[in-house]
């Protein structure tokens, strides 16, 4: 084992050069309105920043990376929220899995059934018969996500309930088929394969191989978008504002993000 | 109405008095005196306004040292003051108006230098309308103004309303063709006719309706009665009306910085009426804070309502709102104003320490970068510390390594577009086998001590 000879503090340089210190970033999220803003702040003192896109009805955000969709785009963003890819889609919402590694990214177009691999600089790449050939999917599945380039992570629901399944994206072959307890409503997956879904009025968070982590929010959920690493955007069925959910383990919360006028 | 001026004369000494000739404007042909001018007729409530001149037709100055008029339903106007020097051939003019109060024949005088006199006719035709004045009913005229008095407004009692009555004074029948109530909608109306018009009022019979004043908002409302053309001014005020003591609550009632908390607006028995108004928020600190505000609308100002026979104003339908401490030491002041009564709540955010709210680190080859999300309430973060550890525990390289940041954050704060809220990112070069860093304590000290964080440290 090699040993640590030293570690040496470099800040004093840094902030002398005024590149230390700067306004922190929760992450991006997709408002009620259909704008995609940025997230400035700490938990429970969020600052709104202006829509960065409008028309959007699907969004995920981690990290330095995002993507929206809106009626008739696929678009990645990097931490800037400047366009590094973009592709045309039909019209509708779709399910996102962000990569752990890297801007790429999957899309599920719900309306077609199709899986597309996004990746900024080629053309949209259909991977359908990857996703036929587990033949496990009798529906669209919840939520999806991307933990590397060879597999995709789903959250798919069945007559024997709800699972969290790892397929192969080059055969199919289903190598991990996890529940999840009491799945009653829509889910997200995290870059890191976390699943985050609601039971009733609670969110649940599930990471394989620890115990499921349930938070309960003031009404059911309809709808749960990643929105920065460790954070969840929900929106609730009975219309209030958006909650911004912290999910990172041992610092959960739940917190409302101002609505910023359009 | 009787219709008189009287203006004193006052003639020159020595001077004969010379021949003035009253006239028409419009005709300049003189009346002879004593003769009658007929000023034609009008509807009842309507006026007719003649201009005249009187000229001095001799070949001397004359002097206009009076102009009387009597009867009822006449006036003049636009006369100077006399004594009034006129030469040879000038004119001076005034108006003489004829405002009847109800239908029939008029008649009056008018009477120039104490000496000619001309005899006034008209006549009024028409309905005429009238007003509940006091036990009785008074005429009223065209472009009269009604005033409905001041009212509170949304009374639950029954609303202010006024009798108005139409009544037919000739031999002959009379079609109302409109009668109409516009403008405020806080005036209603006309209310309890027999008949809506078009209808037909015979000779010598009446109709009585009602007008209704019940505003919902406070301050003055106008409107316009409209009777087959001619209109009377219809105004009012409404002020707001008295609502119980009201208190703003503070849930929770000790705040500290960055926190989501929720306030009310309580009273203390149920409202007698409806009623809006705004629960206005500042912050008493010199730079402001971006990050203290309602979350619905996001800003320092929130719209509420309170409904009548309730206990708790609505915020968008809810008795409560949402708002963020901010990020910033300093006193949060709610003031709310409802009819006549402001209230305010000040709640003290006490100075601490810098929170940190997250850590996240990132290696790269021979570096790590250390992210420290957090805000310091005092803005006077002096010194940052970071403390790296292997598993289990010791500290790795030379122990505590410490940085002076005061300068830095002094800059950084000087545009507090985030309030206290920062990210603070550290810079290490790492020699030696970086996986054995498995976690980072880190300390920030500001004026209110020492804030600390740690993170585990996984890839």
């Amino acid at each position: 084992m090699r040993r640590i000879l030293g570690i040496v503090c470099l800040l004093n340089a840094c902030v002398q050069a005024q590149t230390g210190i700067a306004v922190p970033r929760v992450g991006c999220y997709r408002d009620r309105g259909g704008a995609f803003r940025p997230l400035a702040g700490t938990a429970g003192s969020f600052l709104p920043g202006a829509a960065a896109r409008t028309g959007v009805v699907s969004a995920a955000c981690w990290e330095a990376v995002a993507v929206v969709k809106t009626e008739q785009t696929l678009e990645i963003l990097d931490a800037g929220l400047r366009t590094v890819g973009s592709w045309p889609a039909p019209a509708g919402q779709v399910l996102i899995g962000l990569s752990r590694s890297g801007p790429g990214a999957l899309a599920y177009i719900n309306e077609t059934g199709q899986l597309l691999r996004l990746q900024p600089g080629s053309p949209a790449r259909a991977l359908a018969d990857a996703w036929t050939q587990s033949g496990l999917f009798e529906d669209a599945p919840l939520a999806i996500g991307s933990p590397d380039r060879a597999h995709m992570d789903a959250v798919v629901r069945t007559a024997a309930g709800a699972f969290l399944a790892r397929v192969s994206l080059l055969n199919g072959a289903v190598s991990t088929w996890l529940p999840l307890a009491d799945l009653d409503g829509p889910a997200a997956l995290t870059p890191g394969g976390a699943a985050v879904y609601a039971a009733g009025s609670n969110l649940v968070i599930f990471e394989p191989g620890a115990d499921p982590r349930s938070l309960p929010l003031p009404a059911r959920l309809a709808s749960i978008e990643l929105s920065g690493e460790g954070w969840v955007a929900v929106q609730l069925s009975d219309g209030s504002p958006l909650l911004a959910v912290r999910i990172e383990r041992g610092r959960e919360g739940v917190f409302r993000i101002p609505e910023a006028k359009p | 109405m009787t219709g008189k001026v009287a203006l004193c004369a006052a003639a020159c000494c020595g001077m004969a008095f010379a021949q003035l000739a009253l006239s028409p404007v419009s005709t300049g042909l003189p009346v002879p005196v004593s003769q009658a001018l007929d000023l034609g007729s009008v509807e009842t409530g309507d006026s007719l306004t003649i201009a005249l001149q009187v000229t001095n037709t001799s070949s001397a100055f004359a002097t206009l040292s009076s102009v009387t008029l009597s009867g009822v339903g006449f006036t003049a106007g636009g006369l100077p003051d006399l004594p009034l020097q006129l030469a040879t051939g000038a004119s001076q003019q005034f108006q003489l108006v004829f405002a009847p109060g109800t239908a029939g024949a008029y008649s009056g005088t008018l009477t120039i230098n104490d000496t000619d006199s001309y005899t006034l006719v008209a006549h009024a035709t028409g309905a005429t309308l009238l007003v509940q004045q006091g036990s009785g009913m008074g005429v009223l005229s065209a472009g009269a103004t009604v005033d409905f008095g001041s009212v509170v407004r949304g009374s639950s009692v029954s609303p202010v309303s006024l009798s108005f009555r139409i009544d037919n004074p000739t031999g002959q029948a009379i079609q109302i063709t409109m009668l109409s109530v516009t403008g405020d909608a806080a005036f209603s109306g006309p209310l309890e006719l027999a008949a809506l018009p078009p209808f037909r009022l015979d000779a010598g019979k009446s109709a009585a309706f009602r007008v209704a004043f019940s505003p919902q908002k406070s301050g003055t409302a106008a409107g316009t009665l409209t009777l087959n053309g001619r209109t009377v001014q219809l105004t009012g005020t409404a002020t707001d009306p008295s609502f119980p003591t009201f208190h703003i609550v503070c849930d929770p009632p000790v705040l500290a910085s960055g926190q989501q908390a929720k306030v009310s607006i309580k009273f203390d028995a149920p409202a007698p009426v409806s009623g809006s108004s705004t629960l206005d928020m500042q912050f008493l600190y010199g730079k402001g804070d971006p990050t203290l505000l309602f979350i619905t609308p996001a800003g320092r100002s929130a719209p509420f309502t309170v409904a009548a026979g309730t206990e708790s104003a609505l915020f968008s339908g809810q008795t409560t709102i949402d708002f963020q401490t901010g990020t910033t030491a300093g006193t949060i002041i709610f003031t709310a104003t409802l009819g006549g009564q402001t209230e305010t709540l000040s709640l003290v955010i006490p100075a601490a320490p810098v929170s940190i709210d997250s850590i996240r680190t990132v290696f790269a080859t021979g570096q790590m970068t250390v992210s420290v999300s957090a805000f310091d309430n005092t803005r006077s973060a002096s010194q940052v510390s970071f403390t790296f550890r292997d598993a289990s525990g010791t500290e790795l390289g030379a122990g505590m390594l410490t940085s002076d940041v005061t300068s830095a954050f002094q800059q950084y704060f000087q545009n507090p577009e985030a309030g206290g809220n920062f990210v603070l990112r550290g810079a290490f070069s790492v020699s030696g086998d970086a996986t054995q860093v498995k976690s980072v304590d880190v300390g920030m000290v500001n004026s209110a001590g020492t804030g600390t964080g740690s993170a585990k440290i996984t890839e």
